[in-house]
């Protein structure tokens, strides 16, 4: 169990309440400190405000895209550094292929993940081990 | 005796008053009259058979004026019911042309239209029964392609017609409308013949907004039904496997369960990845999207999506990939298809603990890949199993829609539908798709694939 003295942040931008539930659940028990946003305006928000180490964000949001929010984040000193992964169901081929234009560190499709290897590859990204 | 002047007198009255009742009968138009001529011959006689010559001429004009007249009557009521058949045709041809719910246009040889239809006028947006003949095509018709840039004249469907003697079709082309407006259109054109030459063209055109509207909607639905059957998928994978981390140890039992919500959510995920596909390829959705891209790291990429998968099946991975493999100008995520088609079925249909050799060659034009002759530089890729194999008398018909073959279909669950998507996907790509197999010892996928495919399918 990693260390809860400076726990790692992850904001988690995802609209779908259960999913939302599930990922911080898991990260959660995983000693990181977890951030929600329901939707890609205050995803945005928190990420700028809150600064998070590692930024989950689902594509496909209510109020503002994740596309969007990749766009914005990017624009800002310090969000253009900010490390994200996308999340994805693969019903959006054609925005994730624009989203990864913006420099993310990988996506990963949500249908196919099993806990344990997202939580493993968060911890890859956060550098815990 | 000579005559006396009363006796003069009485003779002229007389002669005078004989004539009254013809210049009376000649009065209303009656010459049937004739004159009498007096016998005994005096100074009247010749102005009485003058008059008898005048009134017979003018008898016979009056017969050749009706005669003519009754001539002219029936030419013009021949002419008459004549011009009567004519519009009556014309009005049907004109109401066939204008029922047609297309546009038509007629041009002669150098593209001046000499027949359009109201349709035609309509589509186009022009003003009520605007003349356009005579008026040269190009100048009614303002196609742009479909990232609105003005088409050139000799790119027309018409003027392509013409030149080339075969029919064009063309259906992604949009039409400005005077007021600035655009929309999709189907053209076809074709040549006119007449002994053997190209005369003219004609031209039937079609407003295809609703067509495309009809495209958006399904796409829009498949997008959306594949968000919505997935989500609840992962809702329910996720929390049975934080459910099973939350129980910590279990016994037999408990494990057995939880594997089977996991497993089960796992054939949903790869039914509906199946079902998009094929409602993608049936509704005609697959649009061809080419970019540049480099194979290495994509294929390492899919084989990091599929860990879990390998994982737990304890897979060995043996990538053997050429050195400096150029750029395949191709559809990422049709090829994304095929290469995870072919490698979740090798995973599949082999025993824990098996192997699976990853091969991407360069090839030349001409050059030979596993029995294969490639046409232009290619790029060939080889998967190849130690699994189950495919039965001999079974291997024809493995791409074939709804198949399984006998040695798997009542072990592993599928649909039948992986490998014929694979090779729809693969053909429309350009390329080719072949295996060899032997039961028991595994199969080899080939895929050959062209460097570039230009041409839109």
């Amino acid at each position: 169990m990693a260390t809860t003295a400076n726990p790692k942040k992850l904001l988690v931008v995802e609209d779908e309440p259960s999913l939302l539930n599930a990922l911080t659940d898991m990260f959660n028990q995983e000693g990181l400190k977890v951030i929600q946003a329901k939707d890609g305006k205050t995803g945005l928000e928190l990420a700028l405000k809150d600064k998070p180490d590692l930024i989950l964000l689902d594509i496909l949001l209510p109020k503002k895209s994740g596309l969007e929010v990749l766009e914005q984040l990017r624009k800002d000193a310090w969000g253009k550094n900010a490390k994200v992964i996308l999340l994805t169901n693969l019903s959006d081929t054609r925005t994730l292929a624009y989203a990864l234009s913006y420099d993310v560190h990988t996506y990963l499709v949500k249908s196919d993940l099993d806990v344990d290897f997202l939580t493993k590859k968060v911890k890859e990204y956060l550098k815990i081990k | 005796m000579p005559e006396t002047l009363e006796q003069y007198q009485a003779r002229v009255k007389q002669r005078l008053a004989e004539l009254l009742p013809i210049f009376a009968h000649a009065s209303i138009g009656d010459f049937n009259q004739d004159v009498k001529i007096p016998a005994a011959a005096d100074e009247f006689t010749d102005l009485y058979v003058g008059l008898q010559i005048m009134i017979e001429v003018v008898r016979e004009q009056t017969k050749q004026l009706q005669t003519l007249n009754q001539r002219l009557e029936q030419t013009l009521s021949e002419r008459t019911a004549a011009l009567y058949r004519e519009l009556e045709e014309t009005a049907k041809h004109e109401a066939i042309l204008d029922s047609i719910g297309e546009g038509l246009i007629v041009t002669d040889k150098t593209t001046k239209i000499i027949l359009a239809n109201t349709r035609a006028t309509e589509i186009l947006g022009l003003k009520d029964g605007a003349q356009i003949k005579g008026k040269v095509h190009a100048q009614i018709f303002h196609l742009i392609n479909e990232q609105g840039q003005t088409l050139p004249v000799s790119e027309y469907p018409l003027s392509r017609a013409l030149k080339e003697g075969g029919r064009i079709v063309a259906t992604d082309l949009w039409y400005r409308r005077p007021d600035n407006t655009t929309f999709p259109l189907t053209i076809t054109a074709s040549p006119v013949m007449s002994g053997g030459k190209i005369v003219g063209a004609v031209k039937v055109f079609r407003d295809m907004t609703i067509e495309k509207n009809i495209e958006r909607s399904k796409t829009e639905f498949v997008l959306l039904a594949s968000h919505q059957l997935r989500t609840p998928v992962s809702i329910i994978k996720w929390y049975g496997q934080l459910l099973a981390k939350e129980l910590g140890e279990r016994n037999a039992k408990q494990k057995q369960y939880l594997v089977e919500i996991d497993e089960g959510t796992k054939r949903m995920n790869e039914v509906i990845g199946t079902l998009l596909d094929v409602a993608q390829i049936e509704s005609g959705l697959l649009k061809y999207e080419p970019e540049s891209m480099s194979i290495v790291p994509y294929i390492n990429r899919l084989l990091e999506d599929l860990g879990p998968r390998i994982k737990q099946k304890q897979v060995k991975i043996i990538k053997k990939f050429a050195a400096n493999l150029p750029q395949l100008q191709t559809d990422p995520k049709l090829l994304r298809m095929v290469l995870q088609n072919l490698l979740t079925n090798a995973i599949k249909y082999m025993d824990s603990g098996g192997r699976i050799t990853l091969v991407i060659k360069n090839l030349k034009a001409g050059a030979v890949f596993n029995g294969k002759q490639t046409a232009g530089t290619s790029l060939g890729i080889s998967i190849s199993d130690n699994g189950y194999g495919i039965p001999p008398d079974q291997q024809n018909r493995i791409f074939s829609k709804m198949f399984r073959a006998a040695n798997v279909k009542d072990k592993i669950e599928g649909t039948g539908i992986g490998l014929f998507i694979t090779k729809s996907v693969v053909d429309f790509l350009g390329g080719q798709i072949w295996f060899d197999s032997q039961v028991g010892k595994g199969t080899n996928f080939y895929i050959l694939l062209p460097l570039r495919v230009d041409a839109q399918k």
